[in-house]
């Protein structure tokens, strides 16, 4: 697919701006974490949509499914293939009728990271569409700490979070530059730098609001952070603007020598930031995922009081190089 | 100094220019063979050096190659090395051309269309090598070639219609930067495609010339125009395509068929993992030409690697400014008897091991006796019979001494609890223990030993616990590696076999067939794999081999890394030795089937 909308506009947006938007169409998940309906229960939008995982008919999902639909929630099952496609077609459905702006709210914080490259390919790729300013909310609930497992398990899935965001270089022969987030799963960034050897690696930590967080995040990746051998740059997991633009800064200053891949670990919001800024840049940034067994053992994640977004406006390709 | 100002550095070396590359390679005895005028395939698992010395065939790295014996190869080698890289990143985006709607025969033709423009890219890089002079240290008179403008411009402009680049191509830098601009154009016709109904993509795609353009028509294209304007005929040129185990599917079975090019002037020189299906179709294939070199970059015996890893780390000392022995820094191996041929000071240093042993391991002292050694006062040996019953049982004596708890009245052999839980890495420290552990893999051995370098204490050694922390921290990582290679695609949930978990399962049974068993001589540790081996198991075995976790142990020279797994020995990775408490010796076989199926059992029985 094509790239056929950019990111032109990005801020940063609070829980409150979120509760008093009125929105054009929400999007959020049906899944097995506490705080999967939590941000999506304060929306208000003209239609509303959550799509259910596969398989995680357990822990929190039949209250969520409960909150959700009293919300004015329609809980569609969409094929994961299919999503892109569905997307387009309810955006293209809810944009008609010479609209200027269409509004959309998209709760990420249970999404997987796969469904969120979905949305967001659905949302630049998308062909015959007139409305001009096309406004995403990007909304997350940070969990509460939950202690991670010590071991971790083995990769069931390495690779390109999905083909539309796998990238493209100039040139191949350029060495590789990875852009590493770094979360509390032990070991995970250290692996991927192994499988995928890149020549250039920097690591983004984050800094949360909960100390024992950042401390769980310096722990699971000690021997890199000891090293000394990499960059580290730390980013706000409350300001996902300030994140994108270091990302940014991070991707003028690499782009040039290296073919650059993010690795999106940790907390959900880097993950986002990582897909614009591929979207930003496009097809020269691969984002990639990393999908362990433990994966597969439902965790229950609970929603705290702290709720960052994104609001990202997204423009026609040839109004967005007028910019 | 660091490890990267190594040819063969930490991490890889597909990112160094070839002029670091040259810098401070020392050839092994399988760069002799690839440089020969012939097909070659080098199998190697990941970190082996395959790229390195690939892409010492470039025609920079042989003009700055400073080594003794650089001038001699260079009068050998003569063919044009155009080196041809893939990696990791660059074989998913490939596979991922058309964004997952396109389907796979629109996939492979824009996959394959990218790779060849890559390929005739590389070809005009290495033929700007040859007319470049512009190193005053570099040996210029290696596969030199003058072109004078008009000439550029007459090759250019030919290449550049035949390439269908379009006109007023001027320069070869003009030509390869339009190859680049070609790169970017077909993820452009991509995405293009991607959007057309399905019943419109395929004449889309037809109709767009430039990508039903092979290298295999395409490079001896280029050759036929550098004789007509340079006049030199029948040179021969060497295509050095590099792990090429990461190339998509359509790209290896057209490489694998290049194989049987007619074209006299092309050599292929691939380097692959041992048995990808692919080496085995270019193994076929070459043999039918008889004309071809299978080079072997990993060693089944840990002897056999010592030479090149010895001659590596003197280098590393050298050129550190330190002019000791690698024994006299890191220390000898207390298990190392492979040259003691005679009972002396090592056999009587060894003494106590073995009491020690007796004391704890009642299992032990039962062996003794029953080999006809006093369990209760074990000394100098002085018979040959009972000297050479001790000496072959030295490494195996030595991990359950080191790892076995000391004997109680709940010491129960055969038991996970009559394991010791300390961290007994001194095993593994010393020289050649630590040759052994990294296998003869550059990669490995310049990892650690240039950290250890820099912790070499003021009596010019480097002590046993940081040697022991050092090969923790390449165990761990390497076992961090091991733990993010994904499960095979499209295998149900059910049937996945990981590749992290069977190395483990397999490493776990050896310790069981090791430690946990009454004492053997010659216990279980190398496996068969048998006919009862499902495919997702073989599927994961070979990728244990590509990452360097299995070994592949033939039974002799002939047996070549190709083929099917079934039948064939192997071994874990020295590496994996102080993880899994073994010894680094080759020890006997059982086939993996029935090592699983036993090893599930105990464990059962352990908790029943």
């Amino acid at each position: 697919m094509s790239l056929e909308r950019r990111p032109v506009f990005a801020a940063n947006l609070s829980l409150g701006q979120i509760r008093d938007s009125q929105y054009d169409v929400a999007l959020a998940a049906l899944g097995y974490e506490a705080r999967s309906s939590y941000v999506a229960g304060l929306v208000t939008s003209r239609v509303k949509y959550a799509l259910p995982f596969d398989d995680a008919a357990a822990l929190s999902q039949a209250k969520n499914k409960r909150v959700l639909l009293a919300a004015g929630f329609d809980i569609l099952e969409i094929q994961e293939s299919n999503i892109v496609d569905w997307l387009r077609a309810i955006l293209l459905r809810e944009g008609s009728g010479g609209k200027n702006k269409l509004r959309v709210c998209v709760d990420i914080s249970s999404l997987t990271r796969r469904r969120l490259a979905y949305f967001i390919e659905s949302i630049v790729s998308i062909a015959r569409f007139e409305v001009p300013i096309l406004e995403v909310d990007f909304v997350y609930n940070v969990a509460q700490f939950t202690a991670p497992t010590k071991q971790p398990s083995a990769a069931t899935v390495c690779g390109p979070v999905s083909p539309f965001l796998a990238g493209w270089p100039t040139d191949p022969e350029k060495p590789v530059a990875a852009i590493v987030g770094l979360g509390y799963e032990y070991d995970k960034a250290l692996g991927a730098f192994e499988y995928l050897e890149p020549s250039c690696r920097l690591l983004l930590a984050p800094v949360s609001v909960d100390a024992r967080y950042d401390a769980a995040v310096q722990a699971a990746n000690r021997s890199l952070l000891e090293s000394h051998e990499d960059e580290v740059f730390r980013y706000p997991v409350d300001a996902p603007m300030e994140c994108l633009e270091l990302l940014d800064a991070l991707f003028y200053r690499l782009g040039d020598e290296f073919r650059i891949v993010a690795l999106p670990f940790g907390p959900k919001i880097f993950a986002l930031c990582c897909m614009l800024l591929s979207c930003i840049h496009y097809p020269r940034i691969g984002v990639w995922r990393i999908s362990d067994q433990n994966a597969g053992v439902l965790q229950n994640r609970y929603s705290s009081e702290n709720t960052v977004g994104l609001r990202v406006q997204f423009a026609h390709m040839s109004a967005a190089l007028r910019r | 100094m660091k490890a990267s100002d190594y040819p063969y550095e930490s991490f890889n070396a597909r990112a160094l220019s070839p002029r670091q590359v040259a810098s401070g390679f020392v050839p092994p005895d399988s760069f002799r063979k690839l440089c020969k005028r012939r097909h070659s395939v080098i199998a190697g698992p990941r970190g082996s050096g395959k790229t390195t010395l690939l892409k010492m065939l470039q025609v920079t790295a042989l003009r700055n190659w400073t080594h003794p014996e650089a001038a001699q190869f260079r009068r050998q080698i003569d063919f044009t090395g155009i080196f041809v890289p893939t990696d990791r990143t660059w074989g998913e985006q490939l596979c991922a051309v058309g964004g997952g709607v396109l389907n796979e025969h629109q996939r492979n033709l824009l996959g394959v269309a990218a790779f060849t423009t890559q390929i005739l890219r590389a070809t005009i890089s290495a033929l700007i090598e040859r007319i470049t002079t512009d190193d005053e240290t570099a040996d210029h008179t290696f596969r030199k070639v003058e072109l004078s403008s008009k000439q550029e411009v007459a090759l250019s402009g030919q290449l550049s219609e035949i390439w269908r680049c379009g006109g007023n191509v001027l320069t070869l830098l003009g030509l390869r930067v339009a190859l680049t601009h070609r790169l970017v154009k077909i993820h452009e016709v991509a995405s293009r495609c991607a959007l057309l109904p399905e019943d419109e993509r395929s004449s889309f795609l037809a109709e767009t010339n430039f990508l039903h353009l092979n290298f295999l028509s395409g490079v001896p294209a280029f050759l036929d125009a550098f004789e007509e304007v340079t006049k030199r005929i029948d040179e021969r040129w060497a295509l050095l395509f590099d792990e090429l185990e990461l190339a998509p599917n359509a790209i290896r079975q057209s490489l694998s068929h290049a194989l049987r090019s007619v074209d006299q002037r092309l050599i292929f020189k691939l380097s692959i993992a041992p048995f990808s299906k692919e080496l085995e179709e270019s193994v076929k294939a070459a043999s039918d030409k008889n004309d071809f070199d299978l080079i072997r970059l990993w060693y089944p015996s840990k002897e056999d690697g010592y030479p090149f890893s010895r001659s590596l780390v003197t280098q590393m000392l050298r050129r550190k400014g330190m002019q000791g022995d690698v024994e006299g820094i890191f220390g000898s191996t207390f298990t190392d008897d492979d040259t003691v041929t005679s009972l002396s000071h090592a056999e009587y240093k060894r003494a106590p091991i073995f009491r020690r042993l007796a004391a704890k391991d009642p299992t032990f002292r039962a062996y003794l006796t029953s080999s006809g050694v006093d369990s209760e006062h074990i000394t100098l040996p002085t018979e040959d019979q009972q000297a050479a019953t001790l000496r072959k049982t030295v490494s195996i004596v030595a991990v359950r001494e080191a790892y076995l708890r000391p004997s109680t009245d709940k010491y129960v052999a055969g038991t996970a609890n009559a394991q010791r839980s300390r961290k007994s890495m001194h095993l593994y420290c010393g020289i050649p223990a630590m040759l052994a552990v990294c296998e003869g893999n550059p990669r490995w051995l310049i990892g650690l030993i240039d950290a250890l370098l820099d912790s070499v204490d003021k009596n010019g050694r480097v002590p046993t616990h940081i040697q022991s922390a050092h090969i923790s921290g390449l165990l761990s990582r390497f076992s961090a590696f091991l733990k993010t290679i994904p499960n095979q695609p499209d295998v149900p949930k059910g049937a996945r076999t990981n590749v992290y978990s069977l190395v483990d399962a397999i490493g776990k049974a050896f310790t069981r067939e090791v430690l946990e068993r009454p004492f053997n001589p010659d216990p279980i540790g190398t496996f068969l794999v048998d006919s009862h081996a499902p495919e997702e198991q073989i599927f994961a075995l070979e990728q244990a081999i590509y990452a360097g976790a299995i070994v592949f142990v033939p039974e002799s020279d002939s047996e070549i890394a190709a083929g099917s797994l079934r039948g064939k020995r192997f071994r874990l990775t020295y590496l994996l030795a102080p993880k899994y408490k073994l010894p680094l010796i080759l020890l006997r076989p059982k086939s993996l089937t029935s090592l699983l199926v036993d090893s599930n059992k105990q464990q059962e029985a352990l908790f029943s």
